[in-house]
């Protein structure tokens, strides 16, 4: 395998104060690799700095594409699609809007996006329906359909299963498995169950900086998790 | 039958709604969905007479300076925005504060290369007709053909591709970044055109009021009232809120003196945005 993402030495935070500090890391082509970590770890932070959300020091490339202090429009056009946390919809626009919109930059990638809609079969019931009024979990899949429309080779997600009924992560879960076939997945996660279902590579972030790293299975099973997370 | 119901010049009436529509739509972009408390939006108004007028000047063609104005309007708006007032979209206040400083800036400068003494652009079209007995000056037919192609446009382009893109810009500037479009560009478009719609209708006014130094100020508040009456960001909320602002302001004309509808129309507007929220609920 390759390297699709190299992060080296990033350091951010919000004003004068640092969250993340001298973080390094790889994700190699078509890998799944999960930062795990407890809350005010620095995961969001990271993924804000990498996705050109927050100035930081230190560099980050894609595919050999050098992204350091790239806005994040440029940064998306280089392949990297970001999923965030939090408000990843556009208030006022339709289901349909939003898929319009995030094939803008790619008119090729209908029969893509078409395919990511079969693995959410209820999104394409609504449609008409204003995004900010779907459920939690209906809203971060569609965040997934837009991200993956543009034919990223890399897509970060945070959290994508915060919040959503079992049923609902699952079907998520699923998605994201059928995703890491064909790009490569960098995805920030404090469901433990999540990340071992993904069964791929797993960093550990303690106050800013990585602690571990390795199988996220054989991190697991050596307890070694259960240590660091307090599982 | 409508002249024997209608005063014979009640096309004044559709006329000042079409003027209350042309001054508010440009303040619509920038305070209704950028959420820039623009106080120099009367001078963009400004801007678009005095382009009129000077062309008119030079060449002889008041309806030339009114196809140039509103590019001038809009290549001002864009370097003001890209200049000033980018930096301060998370600052609203600011926004006040900076606008303020650039509407006297502007309309001094203008009084500097104009003076203070009135100037007229000419009204291209100086003549009326006559339907079912109500006479419609030419020009002010134009307004509100003017008026209504905006709007119509406006609506049409909120469906097309760039539409969406403005929105989402708008809507959430940050996933609009991470979604790969450029939300400062997006920005800078929309205030453009609000700047250059306001230099439209300033241009399109210009013949049928006289010009000065004061011209955007007059209608800097009743653009206002017009959108935060509507509920800014809201493009159906606005064209009602001139209906009613503007058609109260033009039945009221006739009846009593100009001080006095103005006086009643602003407390329209004061009932109107305290009962606004008892209708939305409703």
């Amino acid at each position: 395998m390759s390297e699709c993402l190299k992060v080296e030495a990033l350091t951010t935070g919000y004003g004068s104060t640092t969250i993340v500090r001298e973080v390094s890391l790889t994700v190699q082509r078509g890998e799944v690799l999960c930062i795990l970590g407890l809350n005010g770890a620095g995961k969001t932070t990271l993924l804000k700095a990498l996705a050109g959300l927050l100035p930081y020091t230190g560099s980050v490339s894609l595919n050999g594409a050098n992204l350091s202090h790239k806005s994040g429009a440029v940064i998306n056009r280089t392949g990297f699609a970001y999923v965030p946390q939090e408000q990843g919809v556009f208030p006022g626009l339709s289901v349909e809007e939003h898929l319009r919109l995030s094939r803008h930059f790619s008119d090729s990638n209908r029969l893509l996006q078409g395919q990511m809609l079969e693995l959410f079969p209820t999104l394409k019931e609504r449609f008409a329906q204003n995004a900010q009024t779907l459920s939690g979990g209906q809203r971060k899949m569609l965040g997934i359909v837009m991200a993956l429309s543009s034919s990223p080779s890399l897509v970060v997600m945070d959290e994508p299963t915060e919040g959503v009924a079992p049923v609902v992560r699952e079907q998520l879960v699923n998605a994201l498995k059928a995703i890491a076939d064909t790009v490569s997945v960098l995805i920030v996660e404090q469901n433990l169950d999540t990340a071992l279902a993904l069964d791929g590579r797993g960093l550990v972030m303690e106050q800013g900086r990585i602690v571990a790293s390795g199988s996220v299975r054989e991190m697991y099973d050596s307890g070694q998790l259960e240590k660091l997370l307090a599982v | 039958m409508f002249g024997a119901v209608l005063p014979i010049d009640s096309f004044s009436v559709v006329a000042l709604i079409a003027t209350f529509l042309l001054i508010s739509l440009g303040l619509h972009f920038s305070f209704g969905l950028l959420n820039i408390i623009n106080m120099v939006h009367g001078e963009f108004i400004l801007i678009g007479a005095y382009t009129a007028y000077q062309v008119q000047e030079w060449t002889g063609s008041s309806l030339l300076g009114m196809v140039i104005a509103p590019f001038v309007a809009a290549a001002l708006g864009a370097f003001s925005e890209f200049i000033l007032i980018r930096r301060l979209y998370l600052r609203p206040l600011d926004t006040l504060l900076v606008t303020f400083g650039l509407s006297l800036i502007i309309r001094q400068g203008i009084q500097l290369i104009y003076t203070a003494n009135p100037k007229q652009v000419d009204d291209p079209i100086s003549r009326s007709i006559e339907v079912v007995g109500i006479n419609i000056p030419l020009w002010r037919l134009v307004l509100v053909i003017a008026a209504l192609v905006l709007v119509a446009s406006w609506l049409l382009l909120n469906e097309t591709s760039l539409g969406v893109r403005w929105r989402a810009a708008v809507a959430n500037p940050e996933l609009a970044e991470v979604m790969g479009f450029s939300r400062n560009s997006a920005r800078t478009s929309l205030f453009a055109v609000g700047c250059g719609v306001a230099g439209l209708a300033g241009a399109l006014l210009a013949p049928i009021n006289t010009l000065s130094p004061q011209f955007g100020l007059r209608f800097l508040i009743y653009s206002f009232l017009v959108v935060i009456l509507g509920k800014p960001g809201s493009l159906k909320g606005m064209i009602i809120a001139a209906c009613v602002l503007g058609g109260s302001l033009g039945i009221l004309q006739f009846h009593v003196s100009t001080v006095y509808a103005q006086m009643i129309v602003l407390l329209v507007a004061i009932v109107a945005t305290r009962l606004r929220p008892l209708l939305q609920k409703n």
